[in-house]
């Protein structure tokens, strides 16, 4: 409905001044984000794959070695990197999912007519006002294993309980936890707002028809908030792959490398070891990793090819 | 709808992002409230200013960049208020650092053409940082050199010239709570000398104290299990990497008996099988660990404790033939850069060399051992508590060349990444020793080579 406004407005704007008025009108509209855009991405994004063909030097970067594809190359050898990735992967296994059910059933639970209802609407989301390093101290004394609350706890139950963040089975689901604790208001308050557009009166004409409430959720709800959730799960998808403050604050990447994630190597390359070529390259790996998951996810999920 | 949906996601974004970021400006405004009294003193001191040097009426600025922080940061920042009070024509401005980002920001600044006028610089990180550092020869006196240990100053030299001015030796010891030691029937006045003798007092603490109790561990911050091991291993004849540092040395039968060491300590229960990040401070500050190892600073941190400390050299390792200790030094350094003038660049040394000359309370108060000779052997340094606890053992190590610095490479991240990785995880029991040990051999090896 409202595309058809705005397409019917563009029409009348194009007969009365013709294109020209328009061209200039919209550029200049958009001057403003696209000078940031060309200052903060773009340059960034061009500079960053020229600098992914060279062993840079940061200090003298004209003493810079031409290196064609020899840092992507070395990519694929290097086995701190597939480590890298493993972790990223099973980070966004953990979280993605959690992150889109959880968030779901909660703006489900929360659209129903119950008490305290915007209490709970408030509880949920105001996790995600906090910065990531408030977050991650948080939880990283609540997972402390001699001092923290958790396990002051869990001691009741467990004769030694666990060191969290520095046992590799637990480390990456602890903060792999803490995230979701984080971020599920976002998905909570995009998907509340999705259900809440989708009309009553279709669930009353089911409910004539004999719809039980699974048939409702399965057949109204669900497609009816496709959009919604298509776009929360891509966002996820994307801030999930690009996890990194979290796990640069509670764990440093260890115990061993088991929560090393793909940014926190990029980072490590770049600005403890000096790499940044190699940064580049990797950088890059993950933006082709980005935008092929957020194709296949919109290809699958997405709302337009019904 | 859809589309009006991600319209207002991406701005809630944005605004949250913009939150964050006015977050951290809030955040670096404390920062800068900090250091506002300083500022207000310069204030003050620019009203009766009438300096020739800066050209333009107000006082040269020299930007400084620390790491410290808790009594080390206050000290530092007293420090440079004394400077500031005494001179007119130079202030400095302190900007403090967090510890763990700390050279990854000046590496950057540094990259940036931004960078600061002085900043500190471990001795062992020098030699990362050397290209893009100002060669001192030429701003300070060929007697300069004289004002300092011999042995630290020579830290400071590369490729023939010298880059820095040291400002103290800071070396670990072992730290125990005598209270504890009193509570398990031990002499309080006599902490253990070698490894039999940790060996049987951790064990009598463990049966006589309460059960919370702990009997010792030797690297409170986990981050840095790499810092005794590579002195220990010294001792036990085995260097860490080979003359020209490209290979490591350890995955022998010194450096697989080390690594047991580590592991032994939770498998005899004398501390958790816990690799945590600070976890070993805490408990020691809490009064639940008996014995750990710190450096120089700890003596701020342990004299606010309600129990009664007592420090002693850490040389309890296995198999010692010889005993050294981990110790590094702070120096300052001045960052290249095209646009600092030559005058400023000398105001900057200049600087340095009153903060590391006059650097009493870095000794009395932060509890590190000066680095200039005047400073060490003065009857301030000599007179304070501090000398008397600490300083005095501290010095006496260095006297007896008993002082491991870590190996200075192109970056040390290569060698102090794997080794801490291995250990914490030998420490809490998930790896075997040799194995653990090995491996981080070979990526020591890998990266260095590379």
């Amino acid at each position: 409905m409202a595309t058809k406004d705005s397409q019917s407005v563009v029409a009348r704007l194009t007969d009365v001044d013709g294109v020209d008025r328009e061209v200039v009108d919209g550029v200049l509209f958009a001057l403003p984000y696209l000078l940031v855009f060309g200052v903060f991405l773009l340059y960034p994004l061009v500079k960053g794959f020229y600098m992914s063909l060279f062993d840079w030097n940061a200090f003298d970067p004209s003493a810079s070695e031409f290196v064609l594809f020899d840092n992507y190359v070395r990519m694929f050898g290097d086995g701190s990197f597939w480590r890298a990735v493993r972790a990223t992967v099973y980070f966004v296994v953990l979280t993605v999912p959690t992150l889109v059910v959880l968030g779901l059933m909660l703006a489900l639970g929360a659209n129903r007519q119950i008490r305290g209802k915007r209490i709970l609407r408030t509880v949920f989301f105001s996790p995600y006002v906090l910065t990531v390093s408030v977050v991650s101290l948080i939880w990283a004394e609540i997972y402390s294993p001699s001092y923290g609350p958790l396990n002051y706890y869990v001691g009741y139950f467990v004769e030694s309980p666990p060191a969290w963040l520095n046992n590799f089975d637990l480390a990456m689901p602890a903060v792999a936890l803490a995230t979701i604790w984080w971020t599920v208001g976002f998905n909570f308050v995009i998907l509340l707002a999705a259900r809440q557009g989708v009309p009553e009166r279709l669930y009353e004409a089911a409910r004539i028809d004999g719809a039980g409430t699974w048939r409702a959720f399965k057949d109204i709800t669900l497609p009816q908030m496709r959009s919604a959730i298509m776009f929360v799960t891509t966002v996820q998808l994307i801030a999930s792959f690009q996890v990194f403050g979290q796990v640069f604050i509670m764990t440093n990447g260890g115990p061993g490398d088991s929560t090393q994630t793909l940014v926190m190597y990029l980072y490590r390359m770049a600005f403890r070891e000096q790499q940044f070529g190699y940064a580049a390259a990797i950088g890059y790996f993950l933006f082709f990793v980005l935008v092929t998951v957020s194709l296949v996810n919109y290809y699958f999920v997405g709302g337009d090819n019904e | 709808m859809a589309r009006s949906q991600r319209g207002g996601s991406a701005t809630r974004r944005r605004f949250i992002k913009a939150a964050g970021a006015a977050g951290i400006a809030g955040l670096a405004g404390c920062a800068g409230g900090g250091s506002g009294g300083e500022g207000s003193g310069d204030g003050d001191a620019s009203d009766g200013a009438s300096s020739g040097s800066s050209g333009s009426g107000g006082p040269v600025e020299i930007q400084f960049w620390t790491l410290f922080a808790g009594g080390d940061g206050e000290t530092m920042k007293e420090l440079v208020n004394v400077f500031n009070d005494e001179h007119d024509d130079v202030q400095i401005k302190r900007q403090r650092q967090p510890f763990a980002e700390y050279y990854d920001k000046l590496f950057t600044t540094m990259t940036g053409g931004n960078a600061p006028d002085l900043a500190v610089f471990h001795t062992t990180e020098i030699r990362r940082f050397v290209d893009a550092m100002t060669p001192l020869d030429d701003f300070i006196g060929s007697d300069t050199g004289s004002a300092y240990v011999d042995s630290i100053w020579n830290e400071t030299e590369f490729g023939g010239n010298h880059v820095a001015l040291p400002l103290d030796t800071h070396p670990n010891a072992l730290y125990y709570n005598k209270d504890v030691f009193e509570e398990a029937g031990l002499d309080p006045e006599s902490p253990p000398t070698n490894y039999e003798e940790l060996t049987s007092m951790a064990n009598t603490i463990v049966e006589e104290t309460d059960a919370q109790t702990l009997a010792f561990n030797p690297e409170p911050y986990s981050g840095f299990y790499v810092r005794q091991y590579i002195a220990w291993l010294r001792g036990m004849g085995t260097q860490f990497l080979n003359e020209d540092r490209t290979k490591a040395m350890f995955d022998n039968d010194a450096g697989r008996r080390l690594g047991e060491f580590y592991g032994e300590i939770g498998a005899n229960d004398w501390d958790e099988q816990d690799a945590s990040e600070n976890r070993g401070t805490k408990a020691f500050r809490a009064g639940d660990l008996a014995m750990t190892i710190n450096g120089t600073w700890y003596f701020g941190v342990l004299q606010q404790q309600d129990y009664d400390w007592g420090m002693a050299k850490p040389f309890v390792a296995p198999d010692t033939e010889e005993n050294f200790t981990w110790a590094n030094s702070h120096t300052l350094g001045v960052p290249r850069s095209k646009s600092r003038s030559d005058a400023k660049t000398q105001a900057a040394v200049d600087a340095a060399e009153w903060l590391t000359q006059n650097s009493q309370i870095w000794g009395t108060k932060a509890g590190h051992l000066p680095a200039a000779r005047s400073v060490l052997q003065s009857d301030t340094l000599r007179n304070a508590t501090v000398w008397e606890k600490t300083l005095s053992t501290f010095n006496e190590m260095a006297q007896d060349g008993q002082l491991a610095y870590m190996p200075s490479t192109d970056n040390n991240e290569n060698y102090k990444r794997p080794v801490n990785n291995a250990l914490a995880q030998i420490y809490s029991n998930q790896v075997d020793p040799a194995a653990g040990i090995s491996k981080a051999a070979e990526e020591v090896t890998a990266k260095l080579s590379d």
